[in-house]
């Protein structure tokens, strides 16, 4: 198993050996950071590019990050507003709000090549893709990356109650909706 | 299934072949000319969602601002618009006015009128004295005509 370096290392790496520390950022958070992404924008081209975005802005803006802040809010915090932009675009270009998984994959020039979930799967994304947008947000990162309130509101810049109640709303609404 | 922890957290989306593999050089070759800036686009982004209370309070205070504006008027009208019988005094006043100034107006024009008239009647009483042989001739020639003592039509002129 590769071991990654640490935030220490990375941020102590950040003033003298700037490119060094983003080539261990990046391998450290890449595929962290992509799933954030694709599960948020399901299609893979599309969370190709919020990602190559992410990385490019967190890299212009290297110089303004401060060390006492964590580089894995930071970078996810970065990524989700990329994901949500690429969203906002996609709705606008579309015309329609895609709130399910086919609708998405039909619209996508990739085709459902890289989703191969069973029914149950499909159910949950489907009901994922229902929430509202930060609902979603919150919900995908509680659930599915295990991140805790705490770095969720560094993340997002929302207080830990407001993210308790997105995520309670968000699971009762996801229950009900498979129910169903 | 009633609650969500019963779904296997499986994962449903597949990525290319060597995607991850490629990954860090291909992002370090799209960075390779760009400058490294001093603000930082999360910080940025944060800054924002700082705002965004006040944001927030400058709209409702503005919105508020609008409502009240909105009920002043509001109020301002209904003082403005009195009740029935109030409008009919206001309206019978207006008419009591109005015909007040109607009668004035007629009666300085009738007043006019009167002066003229005075005036014309003045004139033909000028015109009858200034014409009383012509008048008296005629009637003492009735006079005589009705065989009428000549030293009583003296008397009675």
């Amino acid at each position: 198993m590769k071991t990654y370096a640490s935030e220490g290392e990375i941020k102590m790496l950040l003033k003298s050996e700037p490119e060094r520390a983003f080539r261990l950022i990046v391998e450290k958070f890449g595929s962290k950071l992509y799933w954030h992404i694709r599960r948020l924008v399901i299609i893979h081209a599309d969370a190709d590019d919020a990602l190559q975005n992410t990385f490019i802005n967190a890299w212009k803006g290297l110089g303004g990050f401060r060390s006492e802040s964590s580089l894995y809010t930071w970078l996810y915090s970065i990524a989700t507003n990329e994901a949500l932009t690429l969203i906002r675009k996609r709705e606008k270009t579309t015309g329609v709000s895609l709130d399910d998984v086919e609708s998405i994959i039909s619209c996508s020039r990739e085709g459902d090549s890289y989703f191969d979930g069973n029914e149950l799967t499909l159910k949950l994304q489907n009901a994922i893709l229902k929430l509202p947008e930060k609902q979603r947000t919150v919900f995908n990162m509680k659930y599915f990356d295990d991140m805790s309130y705490d770095e969720i509101s560094l993340a997002l810049g929302t207080s830990v109650g407001a993210l308790k109640a997105s995520y309670h709303h968000a699971v009762k609404k996801i229950e009900k909706f498979i129910i169903e | 299934m009633k609650s969500i922890d019963e779904i296997k957290k499986e994962n449903p989306f597949r990525v290319p072949d060597g995607y991850f593999e490629s990954l860090t050089e291909r992002t370090m070759s799209s960075i390779k000319d760009i400058p490294v800036s001093e603000e930082s686009p999360a910080e940025n982004q944060s800054g924002k969602v700082r705002m965004m209370p006040f944001f927030a309070l400058a709209a409702a205070i503005i919105g508020f601002a609008i409502l009240a504006a909105g009920m002043v008027r509001l109020v301002t009208r209904d003082a403005g618009s009195f009740p029935r019988e109030a409008q009919d005094e206001v309206y019978a006043d207006l008419v009591t006015g109005e015909i007040d100034t109607y009668i004035i107006e007629n009666e300085w024009a009738a007043s006019e009128e009167i002066t003229e008239s005075d005036t014309e009647v003045q004139g033909s009483e000028t015109a009858v004295q200034s014409e009383p042989d012509v008048q008296s001739e005629a009637i003492i020639d009735y006079l005589l005509l009705e065989n009428v003592e000549l030293t009583d039509i003296y008397e009675l002129l």
